[in-house]
C-alpha cells in the first residue's frame, strides 16, 4: 500500500512538472510571436517598406519635374529626395526591423540593389546639372528600376507579416485548445492527490488506532495471564514451603521424641543413683548432690515439654465445650495478662463440642495468652473467638497438615507487634524464641503445636507486623455424645478460694508466674517469695498465712521442712503444700515427706492445684474443728 | 560674412531677450522646425513659430538612454524637451500633428510629452543628425525607462526627419 502510495506520489509529481513545463513552453510561445507580429506590422516593417516606395515615388517625382523645366523642383529638393532615400539605407538595416529584413532573402536583396542604385547615382546626383538630360533620363531609368525592387519587398513583407500573424493565432488557437485539456488536468491531479492525501492520512490514523487498540488488547491478556501464572507460582511456592515446614516438623518432631524418651531414660538413672548416693554420703558432701538432683528435676520437666512437642505425652481426650473452658480461663488469663489488656470472647451459636485433652487446652490458651501478652508490653485487645468449620478436600489443599472433616476453630487473635514472614516460618520450632534469654523456654508454641497435632486437628498462625497475630487451633469435633464434661467447669466453681492468703514459695520464675497467676485466678491472694530469705522476711512480721505453697528443695539447699521448722507458730496452723519435681521419698532427705499429705507433682496443672489447695483448706478446716 | 551676421543675430537675440521678454526671436539660422496652430508667439509668418538649431540648443538640453526598434544597441540621443518647446511659444491644445521631410505625419496627443520626458532630439550620441541620419530632429521617447512605451502606438509615433508641427 505504502509503495503504491509513492509510485503515486511520484508520478503526479511528474505529471505535474510536465504540464508546468507546458504550459510556460506555450506562454512563452505566444508572448515570443507577439512580438514577432509586432515587429512586422504596418509601422514598422509594413510601414518602412511602404514608407520607402513613397519616399522612392517622391524622388521620381522631382526628377520628372525637373525633366520638365518645372520652376518648382530645385536640385537642393533633389538632393533632401536622395537624403531622405539614403538614410533608409541605415533604417532598413539596423535594429530590429533591420533584423527582420536580413532574414527574408529576397527583402535583403531588394535591400542591397536599393543600396547599389543609391550609391552608384550618388555623384550625379549631387553634381546634377538641371540641363544634363542625358544624366536626368539616366537617373530616372535607375530609380524607376528600384520601384519593382520595393514592391516585391512590400509585398514580402506584408506575406511575412500575415503568416507571423497567422502563426501568432495558431499559436493562441493551440494554447486555446491545451489551456482546456491542461487546466482541468491540473485541478483534476491536484483533486486526486488531495484526495489520496486524505485517504493515507486517514487509512495512516485508522491503522494507528487500530494497532493501539491491539497492542492495549494484548497488552491486558498478557497481564492477566502474567497475574494469573504469578498467582499460580506464589500459591505452588506457598504450598511447597508448607510442605516443606510440614515435613521439617515432622522431622524435628520425631527427632525430639527420641532424644526425650532416650534423656528420660538417662536422667532415670542419673535421679536414682544420686538419690542412692545422697544416702550413702556424709551430710557435708550432700550439698553438691543437690545440684545434681535438681538439674535431673529441670530436664524430666524439659523432656515432658519436648514430648507433648512430638506428640508423645499421653492425652486423655474428652469432648469438651470450648466456651466454658475458655469463659473458665478468662479470669485466670485476666490476671496473667493485667488491666491493659482488654479479653474479649466471640462464639458462634450452636457451637460444637471438641474432642481434646481440657487440661493441655487450658495449657495451650495460657501459653498463647503469655505469648500475646508479650507481643502486647502497653496492653491491647486479645479476642477469643469459636467456631465451627468445616473443611472440604478443597479447604485444605494447600496446608499438607490439615484434613477434610468438621472441627472447632479457637483463635486468638491479639493487637500486638506482629510476626515477619521469617519468624511465622520457625515459630513451632522448638527452642525458636524471640524473646530475651532466660524469659522464654522457646518450647511454649511447640507444644500447643504438639498437642493440637497429637489430638488430630492443625493450627495456623496469621501474623502482620505492627497489627497482630491470630493463632487458629481447629480442633476435631467430637463424634460421640456429650459427655457430662461439667464436672471440670463445676469442680473449678465449687473449688474456688475465699481470699485466703496463699505464701508461694517458688525459686522457677515461670512456675511462680504461672502458679501466681492460678492462684488469682482461683480467688486467693498470693505472696510471692523466690527465696527463703525472702520467705523468712515475710513470716517474721506476719500473723497468719492460711496456705504455703512451696518447693520442696530451694537453691539455697535448704529444704522446705527444715525451714517452716523456723516459723513453728505461723506454719503451725497453715496449710502445707510441697511442689516436687522428684518423686518424694526416692532420697534420704525427702524421705519422710512421703507420709505429706499434700504433694503437687511438677508439672501440675491448675485444677489439679485447685483441688489440692480445696484438699488442704478442707483439711485445715477440720484439723481446726478437732483441735481448736 | 555668415559668421558675422549669425553674430549679430546672437546680439540681436540677446537684446531682444533682455528688453520684450515675451517677444520671440527671429531665426538667424536656417529655420529647421515650424511650430503652427493654437500658439501665443510666433516669429514667421501665418503665425509660425520658427526654430533654428542655436533656439533649440537654447533650451536645457535632455539626455535619454534607449533602444529603438531601428537602431542598434543602446543609444544617447539629446534635445531640448517637447513639453518646453511648447511651452514657450504658449501652445494649447490636445493633439500634436507631426509632420516630416519625407511626408510622414502623425498625431501626438499633448498628454504624451505632459507625462513623460519626451525629447526633440537634435543630437545622436553627441552627433548632429543630417538628413541621411534621420535628422535633423527626431522625436524621441524614453522607451527603456517606460516599458509602457515598448508599443507600436508610441512606436509610430516617434517621428525621425521632422519639420513642422501643429498644435489643434
Amino acid at each position: 500500500m505504502l509503495k503504491n502510495t509513492k509510485f503515486l506520489y511520484t508520478a503526479f509529481a511528474i505529471a505535474f512538472i510536465v504540464m508546468i513545463a507546458s504550459a510556460y513552453w506555450l506562454i512563452r510561445g505566444v508572448v515570443d510571436e507577439s512580438g514577432k507580429v509586432e515587429t512586422f506590422t504596418r509601422d514598422t516593417v509594413i510601414g518602412v517598406s511602404a514608407q520607402t516606395s513613397q519616399e522612392l515615388y517622391s524622388m521620381l517625382d522631382t526628377l520628372y519635374r525637373i525633366q520638365n523645366n518645372d520652376e518648382s523642383a530645385t536640385i537642393d529638393e533633389l538632393n533632401k529626395r536622395f537624403d531622405i532615400l539614403w538614410s533608409r539605407i541605415e533604417t532598413n538595416s539596423s535594429g530590429q526591423v533591420g533584423d527582420v529584413i536580413n532574414r527574408i532573402p529576397s527583402a535583403n536583396e531588394g535591400m542591397q540593389k536599393f543600396k547599389a542604385v543609391l550609391t552608384r547615382t550618388e555623384n550625379t546626383v549631387v553634381n546634377l546639372n538641371p540641363s544634363d538630360r542625358e544624366a536626368i533620363d539616366q537617373l530616372l531609368a535607375e530609380y524607376r528600376g528600384l520601384l519593382p525592387v520595393l514592391n516585391i519587398m512590400r509585398q514580402t513583407m506584408i506575406y511575412e507579416s500575415s503568416r507571423a500573424s497567422v502563426s501568432f493565432f495558431n499559436r493562441v488557437q493551440q494554447i486555446g485548445i491545451w489551456a482546456k485539456i491542461l487546466l482541468p488536468s491540473m485541478l483534476l491531479s491536484g483533486f486526486i492527490v488531495a484526495i489520496i492525501f486524505y485517504r493515507d492520512r486517514k487509512s495512516l490514523n485508522d491503522l494507528t488506532n487500530s494497532l493501539e487498540l491491539r497492542v492495549e488488547e494484548r497488552t491486558g491478556e498478557l497481564k492477566q495471564s502474567n497475574e494469573a501464572l504469578l498467582d499460580e507460582i506464589r500459591e505452588r511456592k506457598s504450598i511447597e514451603e508448607k510442605l516443606v515446614q510440614a515435613q521439617k516438623m515432622e522431622v524435628v518432631g520425631q527427632l525430639t521424641g527420641g532424644i526425650a524418651h532416650d534423656f528420660n531414660n538417662l536422667l532415670a538413672i542419673i535421679q536414682g543413683n544420686a538419690e542412692l548416693l545422697e544416702a550413702k554420703l556424709p551430710e557435708d558432701s550432700q550439698k553438691f548432690l543437690k545440684p545434681v538432683l535438681r538439674a535431673a528435676d529441670r530436664g524430666s520437666e524439659l523432656t515432658q515439654r519436648l514430648l507433648a512437642f512430638s506428640r508423645q505425652q499421653p492425652l486423655t481426650p474428652a469432648s469438651i465445650d470450648l466456651l466454658a473452658l475458655s469463659n473458665d480461663m478468662t479470669i485466670l488469663l485476666q490476671r496473667a495478662l493485667g488491666a491493659e489488656t482488654e479479653i474479649s470472647i466471640v462464639v458462634e451459636d450452636g457451637l460444637w463440642l471438641a474432642h481434646a485433652d481440657p487440661g493441655q487446652v487450658e495449657n495451650a490458651l495460657l501459653n498463647l495468652a503469655i505469648n500475646a501478652d508479650h507481643a502486647m508490653p502497653r496492653g491491647g485487645r486479645l479476642k477469643i473467638e469459636l467456631r465451627n468449620t468445616q473443611l472440604t478436600p478443597k479447604d485444605v489443599e494447600d496446608n499438607p497438615e490439615a484434613s477434610p472433616g468438621d472441627y472447632v476453630q479457637l483463635s486468638i487473635q491479639d493487637t500486638g507487634v506482629g510476626m515477619n514472614e521469617d519468624t511465622l516460618r520457625h515459630v513451632f520450632e522448638p527452642f525458636f524464641t524471640t524473646k530475651e534469654v532466660g524469659k522464654g523456654s522457646g518450647l511454649g508454641l511447640s507444644m500447643v503445636y504438639g498437642f493440637v497435632r497429637q489430638s488430630g486437628g492443625h493450627i495456623d498462625i496469621e501474623s502482620t507486623v505492627g497489627v497482630g497475630t491470630n493463632v487458629k487451633i481447629f480442633l476435631p469435633r467430637a463424634t460421640g455424645a456429650r459427655q457430662p464434661n461439667d464436672r471440670a467447669k463445676l469442680n473449678l466453681e465449687v473449688l474456688r478460694g475465699d481470699q485466703e492468703l496463699v505464701l508461694l514459695i517458688e525459686d522457677d520464675m515461670d512456675l511462680l508466674t504461672f502458679a501466681t497467676d492460678a492462684l488469682l485466678s482461683l480467688n486467693y491472694r498470693v505472696q510471692q517469695a523466690k527465696t527463703h530469705d525472702e520467705a523468712r522476711k515475710f513470716l517474721s512480721d506476719a500473723d497468719r498465712v492460711d496456705v504455703i505453697l512451696s518447693d520442696v528443695i530451694m537453691t539455697d539447699g535448704m529444704i522446705g521442712p527444715e525451714f517452716f521448722a523456723e516459723f513453728p507458730d505461723i506454719t503451725g496452723q497453715a496449710a502445707i503444700i510441697y511442689m516436687s519435681g522428684l518423686s518424694i521419698g526416692s532420697s534420704k532427705r525427702t524421705r519422710h515427706l512421703a507420709n505429706h499429705p499434700f504433694i503437687l507433682n511438677k508439672p501440675f496443672k491448675r485444677r489439679e492445684m485447685a483441688l489440692m489447695l480445696h484438699r488442704a483448706l478442707d483439711q485445715k478446716s477440720l484439723s481446726a474443728e478437732i483441735n481448736p | 560674412m555668415g559668421q558675422v551676421v549669425k553674430l549679430a543675430g546672437v546680439i540681436f537675440t540677446l537684446f531682444l531677450a533682455t528688453t520684450v521678454s515675451h517677444a520671440m526671436d527671429k531665426p538667424t539660422g536656417d529655420v529647421i522646425l515650424s511650430v503652427s496652430g493654437n500658439i501665443e508667439l510666433s516669429n514667421g509668418n501665418d503665425g509660425q513659430a520658427q526654430f533654428d538649431s542655436n533656439m533649440l540648443d537654447a533650451f536645457p538640453a535632455h539626455t535619454i538612454n534607449t533602444t529603438t526598434p531601428w537602431t542598434d544597441g543602446e543609444v544617447t540621443f539629446e534635445g531640448p524637451l517637447l513639453r518646453d518647446i511648447m511651452k514657450s511659444i504658449g501652445a494649447t491644445g490636445k493633439t500634436l500633428k507631426a509632420i516630416a521631410h519625407n511626408d510622414y505625419s502623425v498625431n501626438i496627443p499633448v498628454e504624451d510629452y505632459l507625462r513623460y520626458d519626451v525629447i526633440i532630439a537634435t543630437k545622436r550620441d553627441s552627433k548632429e543628425m543630417t538628413l541621411r541620419t534621420k535628422g535633423p530632429l527626431w522625436i524621441i521617447y524614453p522607451w527603456d525607462s517606460h516599458e509602457e512605451l515598448k508599443t507600436e502606438l508610441y512606436h509610430s509615433r516617434s517621428i525621425w526627419q521632422l519639420k513642422a508641427l501643429e498644435i489643434q
